[in-house]
């Protein structure tokens, strides 16, 4: 027990320690960056590391979320810590019906389906404009003045965002964290090993795969809607494209997949790599990223997390 | 003690501060410089360092000299506003500009707005950018529902070029909705009859089912919107493919003015309009002289892309010169503000001078342009050659209306 409490201290002391102590504010930025893409990789990586289902389309369920957000706080006035959880909500319900239709099909076929699913969403964005304010999208110019335990919260500052996504990504961990040790989780194991096999036993096979699809949607969708509050404009391109669905992949599969720790660790070397070859070759950063990625594909198939978990000892599989 | 320290420290601020204006004068500036978009952020870097090394070579501004910090963005938004982040908070830029694509520079306006550093924007075209009130934001070129002006223009004052009857395309991206729906609502206020309204996605191969539709709808002149090079040419090509005959072409959109457009479409081309925001005045000396030494340093002609770069330098360093800069990072930032507020110049992009006016659409600008509506040009297509024809004050060349019906 202690051994998977005293990281779990250690990760949320340094989570309260960051803001405190660090003014830097571009430091800050990327560490927002890496929370927020812990949990896109985590949301990834709940039904892609622990069920095996391959969705290349993750980016409509983030699409969902930006938009349920930004268009409650923009029409509804909704504050943030009300529009952030239910625009994992509304990319929770828009999943169920996704999943229902495309886990009727199987590997590199379902695949393929999330990656249509994906392009409807982008183009319903662009051609909804009544809803969506299609291709010019939705700008948020300023946040509501609030004050929290006497204090004016300073939207203009990094600290209210760090916290926020600070909390998403300790939702997502512990979520991916309980899923591990749930019945589902095995389920999911079973599933990922040999659907059929999974089916023989008496798995409701499809029934767990939408539980988690919407599982998983429930924490893209938050990751959009924090998105929106945190970069102000959403827009079809910008919040459904395919690089974004991409990202959450490399994630997860850099980081670890099945693993709990895995996404966190995928958005820190990511987030990093990308951030130090940048500043360092103006033109050629890309390349260092691709070579970075390859070289972990190649000699470390089971992500960061997954070898260094591996080369510890008395480690138990998973984690 | 406490003496010698605060003396120290009052040394240290002074030399500080005097070796802050001594250095260079630092400009941000966030372009895809890899990415599908790297070819612009191309033309902007050539742009800019040829606008950099004429004025540092002229002694600078007041004495320092200029530098300017390219950030790649990817032309990914959340990119864009990860670059403007660093260079307002890290690179300690005095002042901004960039962005090339509409979305990334409303990331960085939004940025810049909340940092108070100022931004101006020299290409992006959408117009929330200078209408929601950002008065950290200006911007030289004109804003998209600007683009179709000298059309508007055309057709009211050019004898008998008021259609009949007209048929919109346009792609469903920002820009090709923002140009098309201020086309649709010029038409309108006209009375004339937009008989085809159709949208298409970026990078289509086959316009030939909705050239078809159009067709049928026989429109007086055809109107066509497109954000990209290739879909500019298709669009042109399938048209006159599937017998289009109308009074005229017109076609709004960078890819309508560009070399490959002629060389691609040959004979096609021809008589086609390119209305424009910015087609440049070639009979002003100035802008030759420009085209002439850019072509001399980099062995391409500039455009658009080119002419807005630099001119975005020229801009800022007039700013920079007027403002009082005192070493205060907040203090300079503000003066810089202040005195792009007081900017009254002429660039090789034309005129420009910042103001609070109201858009053909009904967008309250904010720090806009306020000669953008002048700027906007029609030119047409012959042999070969894109030829300024309307207004007439720019015109290099009789315009050829209506298209001359072919056997």
């Amino acid at each position: 027990m202690t051994r998977r409490l005293l990281p779990a201290l250690l990760g949320v002391a340094v989570l309260v320690a960051i803001p405190l102590s660090i003014r830097n504010s571009f430091f800050l930025h990327v560490c927002i960056l890496i929370l927020m893409w812990t949990v896109l990789g985590a949301a990834w990586n709940v039904l892609g590391g622990f069920a095996g289902q391959v969705s290349f389309g993750h980016a409509a369920l983030f699409a969902v979320g930006a938009y349920t957000t930004i268009i409650l706080y923009l029409k509804g006035g909704l504050a943030p810590w009300w529009g952030i959880p239910l625009g994992g909500l509304a990319a929770a319900l828009v999943s169920v019906p996704i999943g229902l239709l495309c886990f009727r099909l199987r590997g590199p076929y379902f695949a393929l389906a999330t990656l249509a699913v994906a392009e409807i969403v982008k183009l319903v964005a662009l051609n909804w404009e009544s809803v969506t304010a299609g291709s010019v999208g939705y700008l948020i110019t300023t946040l509501p003045p609030v004050r929290l335990f006497g204090l004016e919260v300073n939207w203009e500052g990094k600290p209210p965002f760090f916290a926020a996504a600070a909390v998403l990504a300790v939702v997502a961990l512990l979520t991916t964290g309980w899923l591990r040790n749930s019945r589902l989780g095995a389920y999911l194991v079973a599933i990922r090993e040999n659907e059929d096999a999974a089916e023989a036993v008496g798995i409701d096979t499809v029934r767990a795969k939408v539980v988690t699809l919407a599982l998983s949607a429930f924490l893209a969708g938050m990751g959009g809607g924090f998105y929106a509050f945190y970069f102000r404009y959403v827009d079809p391109d910008a919040v459904a494209g395919i690089g974004l669905s991409m990202e959450m992949v490399f994630i997860a599969v850099v980081g670890g997949l099945g693993t709990v720790g895995g996404p966190l660790i995928g958005a820190v070397f990511l987030t990093a790599v990308a951030e130090l070859v940048r500043d360092r070759f103006q033109m050629g950063h890309l390349i260092f990223y691709g070579l970075f990625m390859m070289l972990v594909i190649r000699f470390m198939p089971e992500g960061i997390w997954g070898r260094v978990r591996r080369l510890t000892p008395g480690a138990r599989t998973g984690g | 003690m406490r003496k010698l320290v605060s003396s120290v420290l009052a040394t240290i601020g002074v030399l500080v501060s005097t070796s802050a204006l001594a250095q260079p004068i630092k400009i941000g500036a966030p372009q895809p410089m890899t990415g599908p978009d790297a070819p612009f952020g191309d033309k902007f870097k050539k742009a800019y360092t040829m606008a950099r090394e004429e004025i540092n070579a002229a002694g600078g501004v007041n004495g320092r000299k200029l530098e300017i910090l390219i950030e790649d963005h990817q032309a990914k938004n959340q990119l864009a506003a990860t670059v403007a982040e660093k260079l307002i908070t890290e690179e300690k830029v005095l002042v901004m500009t960039g962005g090339r694509g509409s979305g990334q520079a409303i990331e960085i306006a939004s940025v810049c707005q909340r940092l108070k550093t100022p931004y101006l924007v020299d290409h992006p075209s959408a117009d929330m950018i200078t209408s929601k009130g950002f008065e950290w934001v200006f911007r030289n070129n004109p804003t998209g529902s600007i683009y179709p002006m000298a059309f508007s223009d055309f057709i009211t004052n050019y004898p008998g070029a008021m259609p009949k009857s007209a048929a919109v395309v346009y792609d469903n991206t920002l820009f090709g909705k923002t140009i098309g729906g201020a086309v649709i609502k010029i038409l309108k206020a006209k009375n004339v009859s937009v008989v085809a309204d159709e949208a298409y996605p970026v990078n289509t191969l086959d316009f030939k089912p909705t050239m078809t539709k159009v067709k049928a709808t026989n429109p007086d002149v055809v109107l066509l919107v497109a954000v990209a090079t290739t879909d500019a040419i298709l669009l042109t090509r399938h048209a006159k493919e599937m017998g289009l005959t109308p009074r005229a072409f017109v076609g709004f959109g960078g890819g309508f003015g560009v070399a490959d457009f002629a060389s691609q479409l040959g004979p096609l081309a021809e008589n086609v309009f390119s209305s424009a925001a910015w087609s440049g005045n070639p009979n002003d000396p100035k802008t030759k002289a420009f085209y002439e030494k850019f072509h001399a340093k980099y062995a391409i002609w500039p455009h658009e892309h080119e002419v807005e770069g630099y001119s975005a330098i020229y801009i800022l360093a007039d700013a920079l010169k007027r403002a009082k800069l005192t070493g205060d990072l907040d203090a300079d930032r503000e003066a810089i503000r202040k005195a792009l507020l007081a900017t009254d110049m002429t660039t090789v992009f034309g005129k420009v001078k910042f103001g609070n006016w109201t858009g053909p659409l009904g967008d309250a600008y904010t720090n806009q342009n306020v000669y953008s509506p002048g700027q906007s040009v029609m030119a047409q297509w012959k042999g070969g050659q894109l030829l300024n024809v309307w207004p007439k004050a720019f015109a290099e060349t009789a315009l050829v209306f209506p298209e001359p019906v072919k056997k």
